[in-house]
C-alpha cells in the first residue's frame, strides 16, 4: 500500500506520464526538464489546494500528453519519434571532435618537424574519416540535433558563463563585428582553397593565378555571408555551413603550415613539385 | 483573431521582459505574465520557452534549495539575454507601429 498522500500520488502520476511522453529526449535534458516540472507541479497543486484531483490537474494543465507536446514545441525539441536515441547527436559530435583533434595534431606535427611529406597528407585524409562517419551517423536528421546533446549544452553554458564575465562591449563587438568577419574569412579561405585544389586539378595552373584566386576568395566571402544569414532562419542550410567551416579551418591550418620551413623542406610542395627525399629527384 | 496564436509569436519577448525586472522560477514567471494580462499563456509554453532561451545562452540559471518540497530553479537574464531583449523590443515596436498605420488606413 502506498504511503504517499493522494495529492502526491496525483502529482507523481501526472509527472510520470509527462516523462513517458518526453522519454525520447537525451537523458541529461530529460532529467532537467522533469526537475523543472516537478517543482511546478508542486506549486500548481498548492494553488488547487483541496480541489486537487486528477481531473482538476488535467483541467488546469491539460492532459500529460498535451502538456508534453506543448512543452516540446515551445522548447524547440524535435517531434516525438524524430530523435533516433540519446546518443544520436552525441556520436556525431564526438566524431567531429575527433576529426578536429587529428587535424590539429597533424598541423602541429608538421610545424614541429618542419617536414611536409606524404605521411602528413595520409594523416590529413584519415582526419576527415571521423567527420564523414559523424555526418553519416546523423542519418538525414537536422545537424542541429548535435546541439541538443548534454555535452553540447554543457559547453554552451560554460561559454555563456565566460561571456558573462567579459566586458559588455566585447560581446557586442564579437557578435556585430567578429561574426561577419569570420563569415567573410571562412568563405574567402574556402573559395581560394577550392579554386586552388579543385580548379588546379581540372583546369591546371590557370586556376592558381593570383587574380583567379582573388576572385574566388571574393565570391566565397559573399556566398558565405549570404549562407550565414539564410541559415539563421532556415536550419536546412546548416548542411552547407558545417562543411564550409571545415574547409575554411583546413585552409587555415594549411596557411599556418605554409608559414613554416616545412613549406621549403623535401616532400610535397604546393607548386605541384614533389621532391623525393630519398633519391633527391623531382617530379 | 486568436490571441493564443499571437501570444506564441511574442512569448519569448514577454518572458525576457518579465525576467529583466527580477529573476524568477517557472511558476513565478507564469504568474507574472498572467498578472500582466496574458491570461492565455500556458504553463508548458512558459517552461519550454525558458528551456529554449537558456539553451540559446540568453539566461542564467541557479537553484535555490527548499526545505519543503522540490528545490526551485531560478532563471535570470545575462548580457546575451539583455541584448536579445533590446533587439526584440525594437522589432516589436517597429511591427506595432506598422500595424497601427495599416489599421488606421483600413478604418
Amino acid at each position: 500500500m502506498s504511503t504517499m498522500s493522494p495529492a502526491v500520488n496525483v502529482v507523481a502520476a501526472y509527472q510520470g506520464r509527462v516523462r513517458e511522453e518526453l522519454a525520447d529526449l537525451p537523458s541529461a535534458e530529460l532529467e532537467e526538464v522533469i526537475d523543472d516540472i516537478a517543482s511546478h507541479l508542486v506549486d500548481v497543486s498548492d494553488e488547487l489546494g483541496e480541489d486537487l484531483s486528477q481531473q482538476t490537474l488535467v483541467s488546469r494543465l491539460g492532459t500529460p500528453q498535451e502538456y508534453a507536446a506543448e512543452l516540446r514545441a515551445a522548447a524547440g525539441y524535435p517531434p516525438r519519434g524524430r530523435l533516433h536515441g540519446p546518443s544520436h547527436g552525441l556520436a556525431a559530435l564526438a566524431l567531429g571532435a575527433l576529426s578536429v583533434i587529428i587535424a590539429v595534431g597533424v598541423t602541429i606535427s608538421v610545424i614541429v618537424s618542419s617536414r611536409l611529406d606524404a605521411a602528413a597528407f595520409v594523416w590529413s585524409a584519415i582526419a576527415l574519416l571521423p567527420a564523414l562517419l559523424g555526418v553519416m551517423s546523423l542519418r538525414g536528421d537536422d545537424p542541429s540535433i548535435v546541439t541538443k546533446t548534454g555535452a553540447w549544452r554543457t559547453g554552451q553554458r560554460a561559454l555563456a558563463r565566460m561571456k558573462a564575465g567579459l566586458p559588455a562591449f566585447i560581446g557586442r563587438e564579437a557578435r556585430e563585428v567578429g561574426l561577419p568577419v569570420w563569415w567573410a574569412a571562412r568563405g574567402g579561405l574556402g573559395g581560394i582553397a577550392v579554386c586552388y585544389v579543385v580548379g588546379g586539378l581540372l583546369v591546371g595552373s590557370e586556376a592558381k593565378d593570383a587574380t583567379v584566386l582573388s576572385a574566388a576568395g571574393f565570391i566565397g566571402a559573399f556566398g558565405s555571408v549570404w549562407l550565414a544569414r539564410v541559415s539563421q532562419s532556415d536550419r536546412r542550410w546548416l548542411w552547407l555551413c558545417v562543411p564550409l567551416n571545415a574547409v575554411a579551418c583546413t585552409a587555415l591550418l594549411l596557411l599556418m603550415i605554409a608559414g613554416t620551413s616545412a613549406w621549403l623542406g623535401p616532400g610535397f610542395h604546393f607548386n605541384g613539385v614533389i621532391q623525393d627525399p630519398i633519391f633527391g629527384g623531382e617530379y | 483573431m486568436d490571441p493564443s496564436q499571437l501570444l506564441k509569436g511574442v512569448l519569448d519577448l514577454a518572458v525576457l521582459a518579465v525576467l529583466q525586472d527580477e529573476d524568477g522560477y517557472g511558476y513565478d514567471v507564469l504568474r507574472r505574465l498572467r498578472a500582466a494580462g496574458l491570461d492565455d499563456v500556458a504553463d508548458a509554453s512558459v517552461y519550454g520557452t525558458l528551456r529554449r532561451l537558456y539553451a540559446a545562452g540568453a539566461l542564467t540559471s541557479y537553484v535555490q534549495p527548499s526545505e519543503e518540497g522540490p528545490h526551485r530553479k531560478y532563471y535570470g537574464l545575462n548580457q546575451t539575454g539583455q541584448d536579445l531583449l533590446a533587439a526584440s523590443t525594437k522589432t516589436w515596436k517597429n511591427f506595432a507601429d506598422t500595424m497601427s498605420v495599416l489599421l488606421k488606413e483600413a478604418a
